[in-house]
C-alpha cells in the first residue's frame, strides 16, 4: 500500500510519522513517500518561533482545542526525554498583555501555572493594563523538522524533491491513500477560498538576556498584529505581522520598522541587540482546519485523500493532535479496502 | 576640611555597589576603590547572582527584608531601561522545589519577587521526587556584565580604582580619611574577624541556551540558574574549607543532580567549573568602627560577611554603609569645626 504525503513542513513529517508509527506493523505493505518543493529549513514551519500557543478564542470551535491540548500532552511528555534538547523541545514562561480585561482563553488549563499579572509586574509593561503568566513549551522548527525527518529515514519513509501539480499525478503513478499537507498552497491541489495567506515578517536578534515570550495583544486590529518578542536556543524572534490575503514572501521595511520600533518600546534594552535575519512567512489561515477524507475520481481511479492544512499561526501548537485525527481517518480508509478481514483498529 | 577622601576596599559586588552609593550621597567626596582583584577574578564572578535571599540567623529580618526590597526595586528598573542588556540584569522565572513541605511555607521575601505562588500539581509532576513546589519571577545579575557596569559608572563620577593588596587597614590612613572594609572573605585576615568563616561553593558554568527557566531544590544545595551565555550549575557548601581548587569528583556529582532535577542538561557543553568562597557570617557586619593608634583615629566602615545572600541584598547594605559614610563625614566636619574655633 503506498501513502504519498505531499509537504514537509510540520504537519506533513509528523502526519506521516503517526502514520507510520500505528500502521507499518499492521500493513506490512505499506510504503510511505513524502513529496515536498521545500524541505526544513525552507518551509513555513522553520521560520516560525515555534511557541506553542493557541490563539485567543477558540470560536467554539472544541475539536481544535482537543487537538491542541493533545499536543501539549505528548510534548510535555516528552520534556524529560533525552530526544528533547534535539527536538528543539523545552519549557518558557512568559506574558500575555492586553490594554483591557479579557476572558479567560480556552487553553488556560493546558499550560501549566496559568494565572493573571499582578499589578507589579504590569509595571514592566507600560501601557498594559491586564495581561496573564503561564508556562509553555518551545517546540523549534529548525530542531524539530530535523528530527522528524530522522525518524521518519530510519523508518525506511521515502523523501522526494518534487512539486505535486495535482492530486491525480500521485494517483495515476499508483498512490493508493495521499495526504494533502500542503499548508498554504493546497489551493493549487484543489482550489479553496476559505483558505487565505495571513503574511508575517519576523527580525531574528541575538538577545540571550530574555528568557520570557512577550505576546501583546491589540484586539482591535487582530491576532499577531501587535509586537511580540519570543526568545528561543540561539536567538530572539520579533513580530506582529498579519497581514490577511498578502502572498508575498519579500520582506518589507514598513513592516521591519514597525516591529523593529514596537519591541523595543516593550522591551528597551532590544535596541543593543544584534540582528541576525530576518523572514516572511504565509500563515496558512483558514476559518477552521480542513481535516478530512475526500474521494476524488479521477478518471478510472478513486483516489483517497486525507486533507490536513489550514493551521494557520498554530501549526506546531496543533500539529501532533492533527497528525493522530489523520492517522484515524487513515485507519478507517484501511478497514473499508478490507471489509473481510478487517484488521484490528489502530493503536491510540 | 575639604571633602573627605574616602578609600573602599574590596571590589566585589558588595565594594563597588557601596562605592556608587557613596558616590551618590556625597558627590562632593573622591572615592578610590583599593582592591588585589577585580572582575572577573572576584568571588561575585563565581556566584550566579540570582536575587533569592540567604537568612542571616542574627541580622533582623525586618531589616533583611528592607535590604532585599531596596535592592530589587533598584535592578528591577534596570532590567526595565534600555541598560539592562549591558548590566547583566534579567527577570528570569522558575521553581523552588521540597523534597518534604517547608517549616514556613511563605518565606520573608515572597511579596517581593513577582507572582510567588505555590506550584500546581501538573507543575510538580516535572519533579517526581519532590512533594511541594514554589513558583516565582526574580532579577539575576550576571557576572562580569554587572560589575563592568559599575566600574563603568564609577568611571563616570571620577573614581579611581586600583589594583593594591591592603595588609593592614592603617596603611591608608595618611591618604584618606575615611575607610570602607568591602573586603569579603578577606576580612577574617584583614580585621582578624573569627566569626567570618568561608564556606565554599564549587559551580559549573555550561552552554545550555534551551534552559530558560531556574530550578532551585529547596535544601539550596542543589540550582540550575540560567544567565545571558551560560547556565550557572550548583552546588556545595563546605563550611570552612578554604580550598579554591576544583574537584573533579564534586563536579561529577552536581552535574548528576542538576540532571536529575532537568535532564536536557545531559547535552549540556563547554562546562567551566569555578569556586567561591561564601563569606559567611551569622549576621551581615554594616558597622561603624573607629581605629586608634596612638593619637590618630581612622574612621571605618564595615560591609561584609554577606555568605549566600550577597546579591540578593547587596544595594540595601550598600545604601546603609553609604549612610554611614555620610555620619562620619558629619563627625570629621563637625570636629574640624570646633577645631577651628
Amino acid at each position: 500500500m503506498r501513502v504519498a504525503v505531499i509537504g514537509a513542513g510540520v504537519i506533513g513529517l509528523s502526519s506521516a510519522l503517526c502514520i507510520h508509527e500505528q500502521f507499518h506493523g499492521l500493513v506490512p505493505s505499506l510504503e510511505l513517500e513524502v513529496y515536498a518543493d521545500r524541505f526544513t529549513p525552507h518551509t513555513t514551519s522553520d521560520g516560525a518561533a515555534g511557541l506553542w500557543q493557541p490563539y485567543l478564542s477558540d470560536h467554539s470551535n472544541l475539536q481544535e482545542t482537543l487537538w491542541n491540548k493533545e499536543t501539549f500532552d505528548y510534548l510535555l511528555g516528552h520534556m524529560h526525554s533525552p530526544a528533547a534538547k534535539e527536538m528543539g523541545l523545552f519549557l518558557i514562561s512568559g506574558y500575555n498583555l492586553f490594554t483591557e480585561p479579557v476572558p479567560d482563553p480556552s487553553w488556560k488549563n493546558i499550560v501549566l501555572g496559568f494565572r493573571n499579572l499582578t499589578p507589579k509586574e504590569l509595571e514592566l509593561f507600560p501601557g498594559y493594563s491586564y495581561g496573564w503568566f503561564n508556562t509553555a513549551l518551545m517546540l523549534e522548527g529548525r530542531s524539530y523538522l530535523p528530527w522528524l525527518t530522522n525518524r521518519l529515514t530510519q523508518r525506511g519513509v521515502k523523501f522526494f524533491h518534487k512539486k505535486v501539480e495535482s492530486f491525480q499525478e500521485v494517483s495515476e503513478d499508483g498512490v493508493d491513500v495521499v495526504l494533502n499537507c500542503s499548508g498554504m498552497r493546497a489551493g493549487e491541489l484543489q482550489p479553496d477560498p476559505e483558505l487565505q495567506p495571513g503574511r508575517g515578517q519576523v527580525i531574528k536578534v541575538l538577545a540571550p538576556w530574555v528568557k520570557h515570550f512577550i505576546i501583546t495583544h491589540d484586539l482591535k486590529s487582530g491576532i499577531y498584529n501587535s509586537p511580540y518578542v519570543i526568545p528561543g536556543s540561539e536567538f530572539t524572534v520579533l513580530g506582529g505581522i498579519y497581514q490577511h490575503g498578502n502572498w508575498s514572501e519579500e520582506n518589507s521595511a514598513t513592516d521591519h520598522k514597525s516591529v523593529w520600533d514596537s519591541c523595543c518600546w516593550l522591551l528597551p534594552a532590544l535596541q543593543k541587540a544584534k540582528i541576525v535575519d530576518e523572514w516572511s512567512g504565509l500563515r496558512p489561515a483558514r476559518p477552521s482546519v480542513r481535516l478530512e477524507r475526500e474521494s476524488i475520481r479521477l478518471g478510472n481511479l478513486q483516489a483517497e485523500v486525507i486533507h490536513n492544512y489550514g493551521h494557520g499561526g498554530f501549526g506546531l501548537t496543533i500539529h501532533w493532535g492533527c497528525a493522530m485525527a489523520a492517522a484515524r481517518l487513515f485507519g478507517s480508509i484501511l478497514q473499508e479496502k478490507k471489509p473481510l478481514a478487517t484488521p484490528p483498529g489502530p493503536r491510540l | 576640611m575639604a571633602s573627605p577622601k574616602v578609600a573602599v576596599v574590596g571590589a566585589g559586588v558588595i565594594g563597588l555597589s557601596t562605592a556608587l552609593c557613596i558616590t551618590e550621597t556625597c558627590p562632593s567626596c573622591p572615592v578610590t576603590v583599593l582592591s588585589d582583584q577585580f572582575s572577573p577574578n572576584t568571588t561575585s564572578d563565581v556566584a550566579a547572582g540570582m536575587l533569592i535571599p540567604h537568612t542571616y540567623p542574627d541580622t533582623p529580618i525586618h531589616r533583611q527584608k528592607q535590604w532585599f526590597k531596596e535592592t530589587f526595586a533598584y535592578l528591577f528598573a534596570i532590567s526595565n531601561s534600555a541598560e539592562a542588556s549591558e548590566a547583566g540584569i534579567h527577570l528570569v522565572s522558575g521553581w523552588q522545589v521540597f523534597k518534604s513541605t517547608p517549616k514556613e511555607e511563605l518565606p520573608f521575601w515572597s511579596d517581593i519577587v513577582l507572582g510567588f505562588r505555590a506550584m500546581s500539581e501538573a507543575e510538580l509532576l516535572k519533579f517526581p521526587q519532590h512533594r511541594f513546589g514554589q513558583a516565582f519571577t526574580t532579577l539575576k545579575c550576571d557576572c562580569p556584565p554587572y560589575l563592568l557596569w559599575l566600574e563603568k559608572r564609577l568611571k563616570a563620577t571620577g573614581t579611581q580604582m586600583y589594583t593594591r593588596k591592603v595588609a593592614d587597614l592603617w596603611e591608608l590612613h595618611s591618604e584618606y580619611d575615611i575607610v570602607v572594609n568591602c573586603t569579603g572573605i578577606g576580612a577574617h585576615q584583614l580585621v582578624g574577624d573569627k566569626q567570618l568563616f568561608p564556606v565554599r561553593g564549587q559551580v559549573l558554568k555550561v552552554h545550555a541556551p534551551w534552559v530558560k527557566q531556574f530550578i532551585r531544590d529547596g535544601d539550596g544545595l542543589t540550582y540550575i540558574y540560567p544567565g545571558i551565555d551560560r547556565v550557572t550549575l550548583g552546588g556545595t557548601r563546605e563550611k570552612g574549607s578554604w580550598n579554591l581548587c576544583p574537584d573533579a569528583g564534586t563536579t561529577r556529582d552536581i552535574f548528576d543532580r542538576c540532571c536529575s532535577l532537568e535532564p536536557s542538561l545531559q547535552r549540556a557543553q563547554d562546562i567551566e567549573v569555578k569556586v567561591g568562597l561564601r563569606p559567611s557570617r551569622q549576621c551581615v557586619r554594616v558597622q561603624r568602627e573607629v581605629l586608634r593608634q596612638g593619637g590618630v583615629k581612622l574612621p571605618v566602615i564595615h560591609n561584609y560577611g554577606h555568605g549566600a545572600g550577597g546579591f540578593s541584598v547587596h544595594r540595601g547594605t550598600a545604601n546603609e554603609a553609604a549612610y554611614l559614610v555620610g555620619e562620619c563625614i558629619s563627625a570629621l566636619q563637625g570636629s574640624s569645626s570646633r577645631a577651628k574655633l
